[in-house]
């Protein structure tokens, strides 16, 4: 996972397949790069990478808007393929957080 | 035509592997390279392998998940059995509010079906079908 930051967005790029074999692996990455609640306003999971996805990384990805939506900041997905955001759309997602494209 | 025939090791590791050959066969053997039926493809199998493995042979390591893939002119056909009790339907129900839209687990059968794929279930095996011409 690469960890960025540009002004208070704060952007993480996945460099794995969202799937369940991997999830775990991500979550470990996560906690250790992510920063305290006040470095940053809005959280991007940028999705460029990842090519595959399956229903235990559609639950990292709720659980993690869960987390930042609880810690009163915005969360958003960005560079996901078509494909990954038609599933999105296809579970009903995108009207809990905004998708920006590739 | 019988494209892909396996019996499948009950981790999470094990399914990702497979999904990567079966996907690889449908390009090669098949002639598939529609990326956006390779993605459902790919989510479809995951799936029911994950649910098979996960909750059908609980990560037991003496277990194992068969896999068959099928591919005719029509329809891709897949059949996966575990050695765990069978699904239970209520998997299968929808069920759209929007609290269950973020619940955490268990949407994957509803999501297949959305994608077109019919899924039949007999006790621990599924048959799934995709209609080829459906995505003409």
């Amino acid at each position: 996972m690469i960890k960025d930051q540009q002004e208070r967005t704060l952007i993480m790029t996945l460099e794995l397949d969202l799937t369940a074999n991997n999830v775990n692996k991500i979550n470990g990455e996560l906690d250790s790069l992510m920063p305290a609640p006040g470095d940053f306003d809005i959280f991007e999971l940028n999705l460029r990478n990842t090519e595959n996805i399956d229903s235990v990384g559609v639950t990292f990805v709720i659980g993690l808007y869960k987390r930042i939506k609880g810690m009163q900041k915005t969360f958003c997905i960005a560079g996901a393929s078509s494909d990954v955001q038609s599933l999105f759309k296809l579970m009903k997602l995108d009207q809990f957080f905004e998708m920006r494209g590739i | 035509m019988k494209v892909y025939e396996n019996r499948i090791a009950s981790s999470f590791q094990a399914v990702d592997d497979a999904v990567h050959i079966i996907i690889d066969v449908l390009k090669r053997e098949c002639n598939m390279h529609d990326k956006h039926l390779l993605f459902k493809v790919s989510f479809m199998l995951r799936e029911i392998l994950n649910n098979a493995v996960e909750h059908g042979n609980r990560f037991d390591p003496s277990k194992t998940v068969y896999c068959c893939v099928s591919y005719y002119e029509r329809y891709l056909a897949f059949e996966i059995e575990d050695e765990g009790a069978g699904i239970p339907l209520s998997l299968l129900h929808s069920n759209t509010t929007d609290e269950t839209l973020l619940r955490e687990r268990q949407r994957g059968y509803e999501t297949i079906k959305e994608m077109s794929f019919t899924i039949e279930l007999s006790g621990s095996k599924v048959y799934v079908k995709f209609d080829l011409h459906q995505e003409a």
